[in-house]
């Protein structure tokens, strides 16, 4: 199962989501409302799912927390990327497996960018144990219905154009 | 179509689905929240999810109020004009100062790594208290 082209391809997703994590991290645009992130690591979670499967995808959005954690943050951001990530993956997973028909990738990764937020207040939920802090979610919504149609449009045109090339992703 | 991929059948009513759970939650938010500033409002701090310390937002009331735990980790929460704030904080992620002022009832700012919670509370949910103390 773990042939060498399958490990590359793992190695060069997670190696492109921790960047992506970092530079996004590093870009903070002033008068944003707090938790307002561009989510572009969610490109490679979305890639993964659609190239190689839900079991690499998982595995991947697992390491990317692990390696952003380490290199920029600390246990509570990795708490809350970790559960984030998770939950949008699970979702993302089963709209994809089951639902690909009648979804389209743009709407996959919209509903998963919002999905991400629901899990990111959960564990916020959970730490300040308040229920309250939900008051946050209308403008984390609005946000991840719009960074995730960018994310969604990007992954639709990098998934079209990688498979133009008919690349194989595993032995 | 630009891209290679049809119209497919659910996504328009996926569309209208988060659309419509955006404006819900603006209103609902805003029936929360979108009440005029008000006398009497109070301020509580919650650490660990208990009530931590509660006073009144007064216009004159000033002040500044540092909130440390037993790992070391601090925030400090500042009362200027009717206003309250998370001044400062050692969290990594600095949503909290970011919130900036709080001023009308409902409204709240959150440190999730050190597990505090400042919320404005009305006149209303106030007096219930006391009624509730009284009778």
């Amino acid at each position: 199962m773990f042939n060498t082209r399958r490990m590359a391809v793992i190695a060069v997703f997670v190696a492109l989501a921790t960047v992506l994590n970092i530079v996004e991290r590093s870009v903070l645009v002033p008068g944003l409302p707090p938790g307002v992130k561009p989510g572009l690591a969610n490109v490679m979670t979305l890639l993964s799912i659609l190239t190689l499967g839900f079991r690499d995808a998982f595995f991947i959005v697992a390491v990317r927390c692990f390696m952003g954690a380490l290199i920029a943050g600390n246990p509570v951001s990795f708490l809350f990327s970790f559960t984030g990530g998770v939950f949008s993956t699970l979702v993302m997973v089963v709209m994809w497996r089951y639902f690909n028909k009648v979804v389209s990738i743009v709407k996959i990764s919209m509903v998963g960018a919002v999905c991400h937020n629901l899990g990111q207040l959960f564990i916020a939920a959970l730490l300040v144990r308040s229920w309250q802090v939900y008051v946050f979610l209308p403008v984390l919504m609005l946000s991840a219905v719009i960074t995730g149609y960018i994310v969604g449009v990007l992954t639709r045109q990098l998934y079209l154009s990688l498979n133009q090339r008919n690349l194989r992703w595993t032995d | 179509m630009r891209a290679g991929e049809p119209v497919k059948k659910l996504d328009c009513y996926l569309t209208i689905v988060l659309l419509a759970l955006i404006l819900v939650s603006l209103a609902a938010l805003y029936l929360l929240q979108g009440r005029p500033a008000g006398e009497n409002l109070t301020v509580e701090i919650y650490k660990n999810g208990r009530l931590y310390r509660s006073m009144l937002l007064a216009e004159n009331s000033a002040g500044e109020i540092k909130i440390s735990d037993s790992e070391g980790h601090y925030n400090l929460v500042e009362l200027k004009e009717g206003k309250v704030r998370i001044k400062e904080a050692d969290c990594p992620n600095q949503v909290c100062v970011s919130t900036g002022w709080l001023s009308k009832p409902g409204q709240i700012s959150v440190c999730a790594p050190n597990k505090l919670k400042v919320i404005v509370i009305g006149p209303s949910e106030w007096t219930d208290r006391v009624d509730t103390i009284t009778y």
